[in-house]
């Protein structure tokens, strides 16, 4: 339990960090104009569709970082929410449901991308470019997770 | 695998709430234990055994196929 607060408090330092700075990051894009520049070519609507994007992902990244913030100091400052978010969090059901979802996830992620490769080479080849090295990076993060936990179990 | 898991705590007068907070998992993985959907880890059947004052094998019995 003990090592679970700890490790509570360090989210809570990161999260209090990366929040620090996505607001500093977003204020110098605004200083310098970023977020309210204008359309200036033919592609009017694209152009508009990514600022808002882009700003609609910072109000959605601060949002949840507070909410995570909030959600770990109350677990802080409470035993009972403590020891129901420590069960919670180390259930071993709920571990394995994860474990199971993220894997088909992935699975599926790579399959869709494959395919895509596929569709953007008669398209665009900086998309399919774009897409093989994710792929690629994919393949990297697999392959160096596989040999950690091989070696750790 | 099954179990015996709800006659014990019933005998006990134990909701699945109660149990799963005293062996350190939730209500849900307690349901699905007693229903045969999930099997425990080793270390959660010796904590369930150990509640009931019980070893592993008076709790839980391997099947013929071997779940």
């Amino acid at each position: 339990m003990n090592d679970y607060k700890e490790r509570l408090r360090l989210q809570r330092r990161i999260l209090i960090i990366t929040l620090f700075a996505i607001i500093v990051v977003t204020a110098i894009l605004i200083i310098k104009g970023e977020f309210v520049k204008t359309s200036e070519d033919s592609n009017e609507h694209l152009f508009d569709f990514m600022y808002g994007a882009r700003f609609g992902i910072v109000i959605a990244a601060i949002v949840n970082v507070l909410y995570f913030i909030v959600g770990i100091s109350r677990k802080l400052n409470s035993e009972e929410k403590l020891k129901a978010g420590y069960i919670k969090s180390s259930d071993e059901r709920k571990k394995l449901i994860v474990q199971n979802a993220s894997a088909i996830t992935v699975g599926i992620t790579y399959s869709i991308l494959v395919i895509s490769v596929i569709i953007a080479t008669f398209v665009n080849m900086v998309v399919a470019a774009t897409i093989i090295a994710v792929l690629i990076l994919l393949r990297c993060t697999y392959t160096f997770t596989y040999i950690y936990y091989r070696n750790k179990y | 695998m099954k179990n015996k898991i709800q006659q014990l705590r019933k005998e006990k007068g134990l909701s699945q709430e109660a149990l799963a907070n005293e062996v350190g998992v939730t209500r849900q993985t307690i349901n699905s234990i007693e229903k045969e959907k999930y099997v425990a880890s080793l270390p959660l059947a010796y904590k369930i055994a150990k509640y009931f004052n019980l070893s592993i094998e008076d709790v839980f019995e391997l099947t013929e196929d071997g779940d």
